[in-house]
């Protein structure tokens, strides 16, 4: 997978369905805490790159064996495969959520999903190269489409940036505060899948590069994007507004001609979707063939599992939204993204020390020789 | 091996589902499955696992097949 590639994949990946939802409303000024959970959220990345760089061209799922050992490696890899498909059903319930609130009403939900998990594992089954080829068109159509979205609100009428009014009415200690409670974890966060693909990149290096570029050019864009969408709704509206970019799109009136463009937003959520769920799906079916074996066969039974539990992780809108913001944060994300991995990465410093390698297997003139040390001299 | 790992996987996923009910809702272990197994709006969720179970079985049903056609391939050729 080149450059450009991972890029994108990335790119698309962090904007996903945080363009559409944005962060979650517990500060006033959502931009500004947008751009400052980078510099947190930048520091999680760093704890991901060192991980890479300890598991010398290995994923995950690879350095979890060795850093835990067998057992607790696999146990911790089923986790992480069931976390991934967690995750990816989340994003499923988003994306229909919005797309029945939008433009499919009347169909059953169980066809939207049974329908859009097919999609998914063909595109997982395809490999992370595929994906990421795919990002690159897909990159391009959402960044049309939103910035199509932004002319057509500022032609409107319908931007006001005294919406944004007053700044920091709270104080700088909640915006500072936010980014730590919510942003950090998602969307950022949620790149602890791409070490499962670390290889794919290349190096540890040009991982950590294209992941910093992936991740500014996501901050920029999505604090844009809440900028768009306080300076329309207001921020009193907007903390009532469970999709706020497609009640901005709703605002669209030019001429009495262009209105109604919530299929624009409908279809950069699913867009945005695909890829970050065919993303999931993939780790999760390289974790099971790694625990259980035979590889493509996980593909359409890891989508269809994420179809089931999209539908099983929540019984309304209210109910995803307060699990999502408070319980799977602190029992998911925190334990997946920053715990395991920082005890991952502790345990491989210890254990495989630089210069050193533990458990190498002994080489054939060592047993021949017993007395003579690495460097090649027998010892008297 | 892979419909072991499917039933694993979805085994796990669901007592996860109803973990973070328990925590939504404050209720025990056990109302939280009932609530999640005994919901009729939640059948096609259950028909969904059922497929994913069956494509599994289906696969590894079809490789032991091949394997055995390949062992008796392989004991005619010796003989």
């Amino acid at each position: 997978m080149n450059v450009v590639h991972g890029y994108t994949l990335l790119l698309v990946f962090l904007l996903g369905t945080s363009i559409i939802f944005g962060p979650p409303r517990l500060a006033p000024d959502a931009w500004l805490v947008e751009l400052i959970a980078v510099v947190p959220a930048g520091a999680l990345f760093l704890l991901f790159v060192g991980l890479a760089a300890a598991g010398n061209g290995g994923n995950l799922f690879d350095m979890l064996d060795k850093a835990w050992g067998r057992t607790i490696g696999r146990m911790w890899t089923l986790c992480y495969i069931v976390y991934f498909l967690y995750i990816a059903s989340r994003n499923v319930r988003d994306m229909i959520e919005l797309v029945m609130t939008s433009i499919l009403r009347a169909t059953p939900p169980s066809v939207l999903i049974f329908m859009f998990v097919l999609v998914i594992a063909y595109a997982a089954s395809g490999g992370i190269a595929a994906t990421g080829r795919l990002s690159v068109l897909i990159a391009a159509l959402v960044g049309f489409f939103f910035f199509a979205l932004a002319l057509l609100l500022v032609f409107s009428g319908s931007v006001d940036t005294e919406r944004l009014l007053p700044f920091l009415s709270e104080g700088l200690a909640k915006v500072l505060v936010v980014p730590l409670k919510s942003s950090i974890w998602f969307p950022y966060g949620e790149l602890v899948v791409f070490l499962v693909f670390c290889s794919s990149f290349g190096t540890a290096r040009t991982f950590r590069r294209t992941g910093w570029l992936a991740m500014i050019s996501a901050c920029l864009l999505l604090t844009f994007s809440d900028l768009l969408q306080t300076s329309v709704l207001g921020m009193e509206n907007i903390v009532f507004s469970i999709f706020p970019l497609l009640d901005a799109a709703r605002m669209i009136s030019i001429f009495n001609f262009i209105t109604r463009l919530d299929a624009l937003v409908a279809l950069l959520i699913i867009l945005g979707v695909l890829v970050k769920c065919a993303v999931f799906v993939h780790a999760a079916t390289i974790g099971a063939s790694r625990t259980f074996g035979r590889h493509r066969r996980f593909a359409f039974s890891s989508a269809l599992l994420v179809g089931a539990f999209s539908i099983l992780v929540t019984h309304n809108n209210a109910e995803h939204f307060e699990e999502g913001l408070k319980y799977v944060i602190y029992w998911l994300h925190i334990p997946a993204q920053l715990v395991i991995p920082a005890a991952t990465l502790m345990l491989l410093r210890i254990r495989y020390r630089k210069g050193e390698r533990e458990h190498e297997p002994r080489r054939l003139h060592d047993r021949l020789e017993p007395n003579r040390t690495r460097r090649g001299r027998a010892d008297a | 091996m892979t419909a072991l790992g499917v039933w694993t996987i979805a085994s796990m996923g669901l007592i996860l589902l109803a973990g973070l009910d328990m925590l939504v809702y404050g209720e025990s272990f056990y109302k939280a499955c009932w609530h999640l197994l005994f919901d009729y709006t939640h059948v096609p969720a259950f028909v969904m696992i059922g497929a994913a179970l069956l494509l599994a079985g289906w696969g590894d049903a079809g490789a032991a097949v091949l394997r055995r056609l390949r062992a008796l391939r392989i004991r005619e050729e010796r003989k």
